[in-house]
């Protein structure tokens, strides 16, 4: 994996993405730097400065909005992936994706017909996506086996991240858990809605104008469509 | 049989309905006032806190001079200001113990650190101990230690000695009331006090105390007890010295020896006083945090009988106001940690049912009209603050109701204008002239009418500069404002001859000098109102606020200091979801009714200098088509984003990309005008958009 790639897919690891556009990489100075990129440079400048890094981590694709850099995985999956963290419809899917509208219809409706994804349409006519039980990617099947030994290992991560992070305080930041943790966000998501479902955390939603965007970002949406910024632990 | 069992039924039923209909029990979900018992307290719901803040108060009655104090963490809605109501509900109810509460606002002028508590503290000792009589917290202490001296004490009339007892067994404070007239009685008790006490409190404590007992010294009492400099008359009329004004380093000395005087009086009589300070929201600079801090330590280390209790939210407290503190200041508060917790399911339905028991009247309703099911089923999960269990039990209400009409933003904001209002003027003598939360509503004013606000201006008699630049110069303003409580005349005088001097200065700019209604000049002081003629010849405004004007200032000051803490939430779905009303909804009500009805002061002041009012549509019209466009494409932009939310910078450049022509003003707007849509927070480094829950799906 060439340095580059290997920034980029640091950076894909910490905003828990797939794939980004191609003028997002100006934003990160290491990257920034190391591909020589000024803020005037179109993307077509960008592809030529990136593809002679592209060797078999990333791959430069065009979609929604251009060009796009993605993991190196099947267009399958990105969609797989995609709708595992968060069900959407088809037409929030297309917006931003790094495959083309026609193409993702494409695979999309071949995913369905295999099952992979299960399409309901809502009253206002649109397509809802979402992860069919039964199926699943290596990481999820995994989760799902180990299922009960999981759940309590998790437990006694987050709570070991908590009294870490909150140094023996209450009122801990959940982006700074997630943080250090560095789960994956639907693993932690699931571990913290299961802890408030045993009343052993306490959600709360606290003031998000102290954050950053970033760390808003990482913070927790409950069932009601709060945004939580911080837990008390419950648990005696 | 079967027909009558199920018309009485229905009917009951449509009873239930009706009455919740009328009663709205769940309608009110927050104490912003610690004062009000209107609703049941469900005396379970942390409990562990309020018995443990109890036993601190034991401790510091059984022994006054120990150094304590305490500090309790919670989110909004979680009930810390609850806590205070309930401590305040219930401070006679326990056999072997009384204590008072003193309920501290945020201080705003952290140059008078000291006279701003003992103001308070003042403040709060002359609340009426009970409506409809006019003894206070004050002549309560007083009478206790009267007590203490006249049931041992020898009489020569036996009838006299009948009559005190009788009074001392029944209710003591009408000492005050039923024997004011009797000279030799109160000479008596003043030099026993002086004599017993006199290693404890000075003399003239005791000397200027024992004239509760006319009524027309009240004010002249609370003003010598607040270390304000009092006039020839007043000094007369209390039989002390007349003082000149001083410097604000001796006052801040006076209160501290002030404060410390009163808490040993409260020694005397074993009543600990629980200092409250809630809303730690408001302490938005570091000065501030510095202040609340000095008096923190000050009141563990030398105020005895006095307990200070801190109310913060837990994520301000741990992650930002601790780390500006002196550790000793922190760690004294965290001495005591206690956390309010949120409910669980057996809570909620206490909580729930207690709240129906006070609509209905009775407790036998088994949660009508909902049945235990649907509630348990609502509320069972998690661990809900009793904020959110009484908005969720109140958009349950309105499914049986039908009372699920959303008020625009505003509309709730002026509701809760109006009870903030109300609240000030049912207890408008509690309120006394405060420059700092007068000044508070005054530079609110001046800001949302998008002047530039100096509060370095000048010396401490100017309380800020205000100026307006305008592309036409003949728009442009500037002036200052002076807002005076004093009572003496120097002090007056001083404020006064700043006006003059400034307008001397700047004979075109404006001066305004507001005096509270209550406090008027009075005649005898020639060369005052002299001054005053001659600040009004130079084109200086002399407003003087009545009680509805000054009400007026008070309930705006206070509303912000809600509103910063997280306490009013305003609905934004049919289904009765709540949000938090921000500071910018705040504002924008303020702007879009400050020049109506109540608000006369400020109406007065956009007269005198001419403001044009902004012409904005009150009621929301269809969107235009092209700020339709802005909305679906905003919508479109956030839907797929993590969490739904991304910065202004993100939606504009989305926009742009999609061919949508704006910027971030008209972004903004929109994003405010359709506040049904989006909600605003603004973080650390950006202004974040996010949709609304209902909106996610939802089509414009």
């Amino acid at each position: 994996m060439t340095n580059v790639e290997q920034q980029i897919i640091k950076l894909f690891d910490a905003q828990d993405k797939d794939y980004l556009t191609l003028k997002t990489l100006k934003t990160n100075s290491q990257i920034k730097k190391l591909l020589q990129l000024t803020e005037k440079m179109s993307n077509t400048e960008i592809k030529k400065k990136l593809l002679p890094h592209v060797e078999h981590a990333i791959k430069i694709v065009k979609g929604y909005k251009g060009l796009y850099v993605m993991r190196n995985i099947s267009d399958t999956n990105l969609i797989f992936n995609r709708i595992r963290k968060k069900p959407c419809s088809l037409k929030s899917l297309k917006v931003y994706f790094p495959v083309q509208t026609k193409e993702l219809a494409k695979l999309v409706s071949q995913m369905v017909r295999s099952g992979q994804l299960c399409a309901e349409f809502s009253e206002k006519s649109d397509i809802n996506l979402s992860i069919h039980d039964s199926k699943t990617d290596h990481d999820y099947l995994k989760t799902q086996k180990e299922s009960a030994p999981q759940a309590s290992h998790d437990r006694q991560k987050m709570k070991a991240a908590y009294d870490h992070v909150g140094g023996g305080r209450s009122f801990v930041r959940i982006y700074a858990m997630r943080e250090f943790l560095k789960w994956s966000r639907q693993r932690f998501d699931r571990a913290l809605e299961k802890l408030t479902k045993e009343l052993a955390i306490q959600l709360h939603i606290g003031d998000p104008s102290v954050l950053t965007e970033k760390q808003l970002e990482d913070s927790f949406v409950d069932d009601e469509g709060q945004v939580c910024i911080t837990i008390t632990w419950r648990d005696i | 049989m079967y027909y009558d069992y199920m018309e009485g039924y229905m009917r009951d039923d449509m009873n239930y309905v009706e009455t919740l209909k009328k009663k709205k029990p769940f309608a009110s979900s927050n104490v912003s006032d610690p004062k009000d018992h209107l609703f049941p307290d469900v005396s379970s719901i942390n409990d562990n806190v309020y018995q443990a803040v109890i036993d601190l108060i034991r401790i510091k009655a059984q022994n006054p001079s120990i150094p304590l104090a305490a500090l309790v963490l919670g989110e909004a809605g979680y009930g810390k200001t609850h806590m205070i109501n309930r401590l305040l509900r219930n401070v006679n109810s326990q056999s072997d113990l009384s204590y008072r509460i003193a309920y501290i606002h945020p201080i705003e002028d952290p140059a008078q650190t000291y006279s701003y508590l003992l103001r308070e503290i003042v403040t709060n000792l002359f609340y009426p101990i009970q409506n409809n009589h006019p003894a206070t917290i004050m002549h309560g202490i007083l009478a206790e230690i009267i007590k203490k001296i006249l049931i041992n004490a020898t009489f020569v009339d036996s009838v006299l000695k009948k009559k005190v007892h009788t009074i001392l067994q029944n209710n003591p404070v009408d000492i005050f009331f039923e024997l004011e007239s009797n000279m030799s009685l109160w000479k008596n008790v003043e030099n026993k006090l002086k004599i017993r006490y006199s290693n404890i409190c000075p003399p003239i404590l005791f000397q200027v105390l024992m004239q509760l007992r006319y009524n027309d010294r009240l004010f002249a009492i609370i003003e010598w007890l607040k270390c304000n400099t009092l006039d020839a008359d007043m000094a007369r009329m209390l039989h002390i010295k007349t003082a000149n004004p001083s410097s604000m380093l001796a006052k801040e000395q006076s209160a501290r020896d002030m404060t410390k005087n009163l808490s040993k009086l409260l020694g005397i009589c074993n009543y600990p006083l629980l200092i409250c300070f809630d809303r730690l929201e408001n302490l938005n600079t570091d000065d501030k945090i510095q202040s609340f801090g000095q008096m923190v330590t000050f009141l563990v280390d030398d105020a005895i009988s006095m307990l200070p209790v801190a109310f913060c939210r837990g994520d301000l407290w741990n992650n930002i106001l601790k780390n500006k503190f002196n550790r000793h200041v922190s760690e004294r508060l965290e001495s005591n940690t206690l956390e309010v917790m949120g409910c669980d399911i057996d809570q909620a339905l206490e909580l729930i049912s207690s709240r129906l028991t006070w609509a209905y009247g009775h407790s036998d309703h088994d949660f009508q009209p909902f049945g235990t099911d649907i509630i348990e089923k609502k509320f069972s999960g998690r661990l809900r603050s009793s904020r959110n269990i009484l908005q969720k039990a109140n958009s349950l209400a309105a499914e049986y109701t039908g009372l699920s009409t959303i008020k625009p933003v505003i509309e709730q904001l002026k509701d809760s204008f109006r009870s903030h209002y109300q609240k000030v003027l049912a207890e408008f003598e509690r309120h006394a002239p405060e420059r700092s939360r007068i000044k508070r509503a005054l530079r609110l004013f001046f800001e949302i009418k998008d002047f530039s606000v100096d509060v370095q201006f000048g010396d401490k008699y100017i309380d800020f500069a205000f100026s307006l630049d305008c592309a036409d110069a003949n728009d442009a303003k500037k002036g200052i404002v002076i807002i005076d409580v004093q009572n003496h005349h120097r002090s007056v005088g001083a404020s006064i001859k700043r006006g003059i001097d400034y307008l001397n200065k700047y004979p075109t700019a404006s001066a305004f000098y507001f005096r509270d209604e209550r406090s008027l000049l009075p005649s005898r002081w020639k060369s005052t109102n002299a001054a005053l003629d001659q600040f009004k010849k130079q084109g200086g405004h002399v407003l003087l606020m009545d009680r509805n004007e000054s009400a007026q200032c008070f309930a705006i000051t206070l509303m912000n200091y809600a509103i910063n803490e997280g306490d009013i939430r305003v609905e934004i779905s049919q289904s009765l979801d709540m949000r938090k009303a921000t500071i910018d909804d705040f504002l924008h009500f303020l702007l879009e009714s400050i020049l109506r009805e109540p608000f006369t002061l400020f109406k007065k002041i956009a007269d005198i200098l001419k403001l044009r009012k902004k012409i904005r549509p009150t009621i929301r019209t269809a969107p235009k088509p092209k700020n339709q466009t802005i909305l679906n494409k905003t919508l479109e932009c956030l839907r797929p984003q993590p969490m739904m939310m991304a910065s202004t910078d993100t939606i504009l450049s989305y926009l742009s990309a999609n061919h949508v022509k704006t910027n971030l003003d008209e972004l903004m707007r929109l994003v405010k005008r359709f506040n049904d849509r989006f909600v605003i927070h603004r973080s650390k480094t950006e202004t974040i958009i996010m949709i609304i829950k209902e909106w996610i799906n939802a089509q414009p």
